[in-house]
C-alpha cells in the first residue's frame, strides 16, 4: 500500500467574480517524483499554488497533506506543513553574502555571531543539499543560476518536503538549465515531492515523472511521463478544436512593405528579418521573455539595434502597449493632457483649456470610453477605459504602422473584444504588427502569424495547433 | 607638522561622526537629510548642560545630545517609515525646524558661557575623545556584520523583501538604523562643542552634515570607510585654517581659503560625476519607501 | 461633508502649534498674532516689506516648482540665487544698467543648474546631492568675491561697490518708507508663465507625464531629456532672476546678507502649494508675511530670535504637508 500523497489538491474550486479560475482541480504530488504542472497564461496554474501556499483560499475542495485535510490560512502554515516555493523573483539581498541571506531566514538564528563562524555554517548547510556556493560571496556577484539555487537552499532549510518551482528556468542562462533540471532529480530521489510549474515542453518531458495539464481552470490532461509526448502535450495544452479554421483573411491584398527589418539584432534577439505591409496584420506569438520587447523596442526606436537596419515610416507610428503603468498612459495627467502628447491630435506647440478639451472630447466618444469627462484623471478609470484611451490617441492619427504590445493584457472579455475590432479596423488602412503572449489573441487577429521563440522568428500557419507545433518543434531544436 | 595633525585629527571627529551616522542610516535604506539639524541640536544640547558644569558634566552632556538628536530622529521615523513620506522632504523640513529651534533657543538664552573642552581638562581626557570615536567605528562595525539587529538593518536597507519573506521587518529595522543614525549625529553636533570650540555658535555645523552625505558615497556605505573619509577631510579643513595664517596678502588668502573650503564640496561633485550615479556598494534599497509595511 | 481645502489646513494646524510653542515662552498667542499680522500687513511701509521679501520667494518657488513638477528634485535654489546675484552684481557695475544686471543674473542661475542637470540626466547623479554640494560652493564663492575680487573700492565692507542708480531697479512710492520695485510685477509674470508652461504647452505635458512614465514620452518621438534639461535651467535661471532682483531692488550691492535661506524657504512654499502654480502666490506670501512679521516682532517686543521661529514654521508646515498627503494617497489608491 503506498504512502499517501504528500500533498494533494482535491477537488479544488476558486472563484473571482463571475469566473472560475479553478473548476475542480484533482492533483496530487508524491515523495519522489517530479510532478510538472503546465498552462498558457490564465490557465489557473499561479491560482492552485497560491492555495497551498496559503496566499488565497479555495472557495471548494480539500487541500491533504499526507492523506491528512489541512486548511492552510497563511504561509507561516504553508511553512510548518513543511511546503516551500521557489519563487521567479527572488527574495534576496543583493548586497549581502550568501551566508548572511540564509541567516535571514532561520528563526532561532544566533543575536550575535563572527564572519568566520558563520560561513563555517553556511557551507554545511549547503553541502547538506549536496550545493556548492561559497557562502562569502556577495549575492549581487552569483550568476542568476546560483541565485537560483540559494532560495532552494532557503526553502530546504526551512524544512520543505514539498518543493514548488514556479517557472524556475524562465530566468536562466540555457548552460543553467540542465544543472537544475539535475538538481530537481536529486532532490526528488532525497524523498522529497516536487511541483515545477512549466509551459517549456522540452524541459518537462526531460525530466518529470508525472505531467498535469490545465487549461481555463480545468484539468484536461494527467497522466505519467511515459504516456506523453509533445505532440499529446501540445494538444492539451493549446487545444485541438476540430473547427480551428483560420478566420477570414482581410480581402484586399496587401500593399507596399511599411516596416521592414533586415539583419535585426540587439539584447535577447535577432538576427531577425521582418517585413509588415499596408493592410496586413502581422502577430507575434511567443512566450513572455523571449525577446519580443526588446526587438519591439528597436522596432519603434527606443532602443538602438545592435546589428542590422530597420525601416519605418518618419511619421504615422503609432505603439499601443499593454503596460498602462510605464508605457501606455501618464496616469496622473486627466486625459485631455494624455491625448495632447500625441502631437498629431493637437498641432499647435501651445493650447488653451478650451483647445485640449474640444481635441479630446470626440476621441474619447469615438472610442467610446467611459469617463467623467476629458479632466478626468486617468488613474481613475477601470483597465478597459484605459487601454480605450490608448487607442484613443494611438489610432486617431490616422495611423501608417501601428505597433502593438500585449494590448489586452489585463482586460476582460468585452473590452478585449473592442480593441480587437480597433486593430482589424485600423489594419485596413496600416501595417500592423502585434506582439502577444496570447494564442488567441494572436490566432484573431493575425492575418501572418510567427511563433517567436528565444529572440527568432519562424512562420506558421494562423490556427492555434499549428502555431502551438512551431513554439514546440523551436523549443525542441533549440 | 605634529601640530597640523593633531588639528586635522580634531576638525575630522565630527565628520567621522556624522559620515558613521550617515552610513547605519543609509545602509537600512534612508537618506537623512536632516542630520545637520540633528547635530545642530546635539551641539546646543551639550553646550547647555556642560556650560557651568566644566569636566564632571561632559558626560550628561553627551547624553543630552544624543537623546535630542533622538528624539528628531524618532520624529523622522514617524514620518518616513511608519506615514511613508518622502524622506528628502521630511529631512529638509526637520533640517529647517531644527535650525530655528537652536537658534531660536541659544538667542533666548544667551549667555557666553564656555564649555570646558576636553583638551582642556588636559591630561588623559584629551584622548577621550579620539579613544571613543575609535571604539565608536568598531562598535558600529561589529553591529552592522556580527549581530542579528545590525543584519536587518543592512537587509531593510538592500532586500527588504527577503528580510519580509524571512519574517522580519523592514520598517522596524529602518526605524532602529534611523535611531543609531541619530544618536551619532548627536555626538557628532556634541563633539563640535566639546572637542572643538568650547561654545555654541548659531549655525555651527556649516555644511558638515550635508558634507557627511557625500561622504558616505567615498566610504562605500563602511563605517571605516567613514573613519578614513572624515580623516581626509579633516586634513583638508586643517590645510585651510594654516593657510589662512599663512598667507602673506588679503588677497592671496581669500582664494585660498575659497578653494579649501570649496574644494570638499566641489570634490564630492566631481566623484560623484566619476562614479555616475549608483555605485554597486550603495544599498539597493536605498531611498526607496517600503511596501506593504508591517 | 464639505472638502475643507487642505493647505488651509495644514497652515492652521502649522500656525497654531507655533503659537503654543511662543506662549510658553512668554508671549500670548493673542499678543503674538496681533504683532505678526501688523508686522506685515499693518500699514504701508509693513505691506511693502513683505512684498518685498515675498519678490525672491515667489521667483525662486516658480523655478522649483517647474523642476519638481519634472520630477528633478532641484534644492539648489539658494545656490543659483547667489550665482545669480553675482553676476548680477558684476554686470550692474560694467554696464551701469539693471536691464543687463537681470540678464546676467538669470543666466548665472542658469548655469549654476546646468552643471548638476547634466550631471542627472546624462550621468545619473542624484541632483539632491550636486545641487546641495553646490550650495555651499556658491557660499563659499560669495564669501570670497566680496571680500577679495569684488570688493567695493575702500575694501572696507564685505561687499561690492554700489550700484549706481541706473543699475537699480525702478521703484515706485506709495508712501513714506514704502516703496514697490519691479521685481513684483516680476515675479508675478514669472509665475503666471511657469503655470501656463506647465499645463499649456506640450513641454509642459511632457515633463509632468515624463516624471512617471518617461518610456511612454520617448515612445511619443518627444525629446524628454532635452526638455528636462531646459525646466531644470530654467529652475536655476528664475532663482537667479531671484538673486539678481535682490542686488539691484533691495540690497544696492552684493553683500553676504543674501544668503538668507530664501531658496530653501521657496521649496517650502512650494510643497505648500502642492506644486499648483496658483496657488504658490498665495503660498509664497504666507511665508514672506512670517518673515516680516517676526522680524517687527523681535524688534517690537525685544523677543531675541524670534525670527529664527520663521524656520521652525517652515519645517512645521512641510511635515503637516506631508502628514496630510498621506491621507490623500490612500484616495487615490481606493480608486485605482
Amino acid at each position: 500500500m503506498s504512502p499517501p500523497p504528500a500533498l494533494e489538491f482535491h477537488r479544488i474550486v476558486k472563484r473571482f467574480g463571475g469566473r472560475a479560475a479553478l473548476a475542480e482541480v484533482d492533483l496530487a504530488l508524491r515523495a519522489g517524483e517530479i510532478h510538472a504542472l503546465l498552462g498558457e497564461n490564465g490557465a489557473g496554474k499561479t491560482t492552485l499554488v497560491r492555495c497551498a501556499l496559503g496566499l488565497t483560499a479555495p472557495d471548494a475542495g480539500r487541500l491533504l497533506v499526507d492523506g491528512r485535510a489541512v486548511s492552510i490560512p497563511d504561509p507561516a502554515a504553508a511553512a510548518a506543513l513543511g511546503i516551500g516555493l521557489v519563487q521567479q523573483h527572488f527574495a534576496l539581498a543583493e548586497g549581502l553574502t550568501v551566508a548572511e541571506n540564509l541567516l535571514l531566514d532561520r528563526a532561532g538564528a544566533p543575536r550575535f555571531f563572527a564572519r568566520r563562524t558563520l560561513a563555517a555554517r553556511a557551507r554545511e548547510r549547503l553541502a547538506r543539499h549536496g550545493f556548492e556556493l561559497d557562502p562569502e560571496r556577495r549575492v549581487a556577484d552569483l550568476s542568476v543560476g546560483e541565485k537560483q539555487r540559494v532560495e532552494i537552499v532557503k526553502a530546504l532549510e526551512a524544512g520543505a518536503r514539498v518543493l514548488i518551482l514556479d517557472e524556475p528556468t524562465a530566468v536562466l542562462a540555457p548552460s543553467e538549465v540542465g544543472a537544475l533540471l539535475e538538481r530537481l532529480r536529486a532532490l526528488a530521489r532525497s524523498g522529497r515531492a516536487v511541483l515545477l510549474i512549466s509551459h517549456k515542453l522540452d524541459e518537462v518531458l526531460t525530466v518529470a515523472d508525472r505531467v498535469t495539464v490545465l487549461r481555463a481552470g480545468r484539468v484536461v490532461l494527467a497522466a505519467p511521463r511515459a504516456e506523453i509526448d509533445a505532440a499529446r502535450l501540445t494538444r492539451a495544452l493549446f487545444g485541438d478544436a476540430p473547427d480551428d479554421a483560420p478566420a477570414a483573411p482581410h480581402e484586399a491584398a496587401a500593399g507596399p512593405p511599411v516596416l521592414t527589418a533586415t539583419g535585426l539584432a540587439g539584447p535577447g534577439f535577432g538576427p531577425v528579418d521582418l517585413e509588415v505591409r499596408k493592410g496586413e496584420c502581422v502577430a507575434l506569438f511567443g512566450v513572455d521573455g523571449h525577446g519580443q520587447g526588446e526587438l519591439l523596442e528597436t522596432l519603434i526606436g527606443l532602443r538602438p539595434a545592435r546589428a542590422g537596419r530597420v525601416d519605418r515610416p518618419a511619421r504615422g507610428v503609432a505603439f499601443v502597449s499593454g503596460d498602462r503603468h510605464g508605457s501606455g498612459l501618464a496616469l496622473d495627467l486627466p486625459l485631455a493632457e494624455n491625448l495632447a502628447l500625441r502631437r498629431e491630435l493637437l498641432p499647435a506647440a501651445t493650447f488653451g483649456r478650451a483647445a485640449l478639451a474640444a481635441a479630446a472630447t470626440p476621441r474619447l466618444a469615438e472610442f467610446a470610453v467611459q469617463s467623467d469627462g476629458p479632466w478626468q484623471v486617468a488613474r481613475r478609470l477601470s483597465g478597459g477605459n484605459q487601454q480605450k484611451v490608448v487607442l484613443a490617441r494611438e489610432l486617431s492619427i490616422g495611423p501608417a504602422l501601428v505597433l502593438a504590445e500585449n494590448p489586452t493584457r489585463g482586460l476582460d472579455a468585452r473590452a478585449t473584444a473592442f480593441v480587437h475590432a480597433r486593430l482589424r479596423s485600423v489594419a485596413r488602412e496600416a501595417a500592423v504588427l502585434v506582439a502577444t503572449t496570447d494564442l488567441d489573441e494572436a490566432v484573431v487577429l493575425a492575418d501572418r502569424l510567427l511563433v517567436v521563440h528565444r529572440g527568432r522568428l519562424h512562420a506558421t500557419e494562423r490556427t492555434r495547433a499549428a502555431a502551438a507545433e512551431a513554439l514546440a518543434r523551436a523549443a525542441a531544436s533549440s | 607638522m605634529n601640530e597640523l595633525a593633531m588639528q586635522a585629527a580634531r576638525l575630522a571627529l565630527p565628520l567621522v561622526l556624522a559620515t558613521l551616522s550617515e552610513v547605519v542610516a543609509e545602509r537600512g535604506g534612508v537618506v537623512n537629510l536632516a542630520l545637520e539639524g540633528m547635530m545642530l541640536g546635539g551641539a546646543l544640547a551639550a553646550w547647555m548642560v556642560a556650560a557651568g558644569g566644566g569636566g564632571a558634566a561632559l558626560a550628561p552632556a553627551l547624553l543630552a545630545a544624543m537623546l535630542v538628536a533622538l528624539l528628531v530622529a524618532l520624529l523622522q521615523a514617524l514620518f518616513v517609515v511608519r506615514l511613508r513620506a518622502d524622506a528628502i522632504v521630511t529631512g529638509a523640513a526637520l533640517h529647517f525646524a531644527c535650525f530655528g529651534a537652536t537658534g531660536f533657543v541659544f538667542e533666548r538664552c544667551k549667555r557666553s558661557v564656555g564649555v570646558t573642552t576636553f583638551g582642556e581638562l588636559g591630561g588623559a581626557w584629551t584622548h577621550v575623545p579620539w579613544i571613543g570615536t575609535l571604539a565608536i567605528v568598531a562598535a558600529v562595525l561589529a553591529f552592522l556584520h556580527g549581530t542579528r539587529a545590525g543584519l536587518a538593518i543592512r537587509a531593510a536597507g538592500d532586500g527588504p523583501e527577503a528580510l519580509r519573506a524571512a519574517g522580519g521587518s523592514p520598517a522596524r529595522a529602518r526605524t532602529h538604523a534611523l535611531l543609531l543614525a541619530g544618536a551619532l549625529a548627536g555626538l557628532a553636533g556634541a563633539s563640535l562643542t566639546t572637542v572643538l570650540t568650547g561654545t555654541f555658535v548659531e549655525g555651527m555645523t556649516a555644511g558638515r552634515g550635508f558634507l557627511a552625505l557625500a561622504l558616505v558615497l567615498f566610504a562605500r556605505w563602511n563605517p571605516l570607510g567613514a573613519l578614513l573619509a572624515g580623516l581626509f577631510l579633516g586634513g583638508l579643513f586643517s590645510l585651510e585654517l594654516h593657510a589662512f595664517t599663512l598667507a602673506a596678502t588679503p588677497g592671496g588668502a581669500g582664494v585660498l581659503t575659497f578653494v579649501l573650503r570649496a574644494l570638499p564640496y566641489l570634490l564630492c561633485i566631481a566623484a560623484l560625476a566619476l562614479v555616475g550615479g549608483r555605485p554597486d556598494a550603495a544599498p539597493r534599497a536605498l531611498g526607496r519607501p517600503l511596501v506593504d509595511d508591517r | 461633508m464639505r472638502r475643507v481645502p487642505r493647505g488651509a489646513v495644514v497652515t492652521i494646524a502649522a500656525l497654531a502649534l507655533a503659537l503654543v510653542l511662543l506662549a510658553l515662552q512668554g508671549l500670548g498667542p493673542l499678543d503674538a498674532l496681533t504683532y505678526l499680522v501688523r508686522g506685515a500687513f499693518g500699514d504701508a511701509p509693513a505691506l511693502c516689506a513683505t512684498l518685498r521679501k515675498l519678490v525672491p520667494l515667489l521667483l525662486c518657488s516658480a523655478g522649483i516648482l517647474v523642476a519638481f513638477q519634472a520630477g528633478l528634485w532641484n534644492i539648489g535654489a539658494e545656490g543659483q540665487l547667489l550665482a545669480g546675484a553675482l553676476a548680477a552684481g558684476a554686470a550692474g557695475v560694467a554696464s551701469g544698467h539693471w536691464l543687463p544686471a537681470l540678464a546676467a543674473g538669470a543666466l548665472g542661475g542658469a548655469l549654476w543648474a546646468a552643471l548638476p542637470a547634466a550631471l542627472a540626466l546624462w550621468r545619473r547623479v542624484p541632483e539632491v546631492l550636486s545641487t546641495l554640494m553646490l550650495n555651499g560652493v556658491a557660499l563659499e564663492l560669495l564669501r570670497w568675491l566680496v571680500t577679495g575680487p569684488l570688493q567695493e573700492p575702500s575694501h572696507q565692507f564685505p561687499q561690492s561697490p554700489q550700484l549706481p542708480l541706473a543699475a537699480r531697479l525702478p521703484q515706485v512710492e506709495l508712501a513714506r518708507s514704502a516703496a514697490l520695485h519691479l521685481g513684483l510685477p516680476l515675479a508675478l509674470l514669472a509665475t503666471l508663465l511657469v503655470g501656463w508652461l506647465l499645463t499649456r504647452t506640450r513641454f509642459g505635458l511632457a515633463l509632468r507625464a515624463g516624471a512617471e512614465s518617461p518610456r511612454l514620452v520617448l515612445a511619443l518621438g518627444l525629446p524628454l531629456r532635452r526638455w528636462r534639461f531646459l525646466a531644470f535651467a530654467l529652475a536655476g535661471a528664475l532663482a537667479g532672476l531671484a538673486g539678481a532682483v535682490e542686488v539691484t531692488g533691495v540690497a544696492g550691492a552684493v553683500d553676504r546678507s543674501l544668503a538668507s535661506g530664501v531658496g530653501y524657504a521657496a521649496i517650502a512654499a512650494a510643497l505648500l502649494a502642492r506644486l499648483a502654480a496658483t496657488r504658490l502666490p498665495l503660498a509664497a506670501l504666507l511665508f514672506a508675511a512670517l518673515a516680516a512679521g517676526t522680524t517687527a516682532l523681535q524688534l517690537q517686543e525685544n523677543l531675541p530670535g524670534i525670527d529664527r521661529f520663521g524656520l521652525v514654521l517652515q519645517g512645521l508646515v512641510i511635515l503637516a504637508v506631508l502628514a496630510g498627503r498621506r491621507t490623500a494617497t490612500v484616495d487615490a489608491e481606493g480608486g485605482a
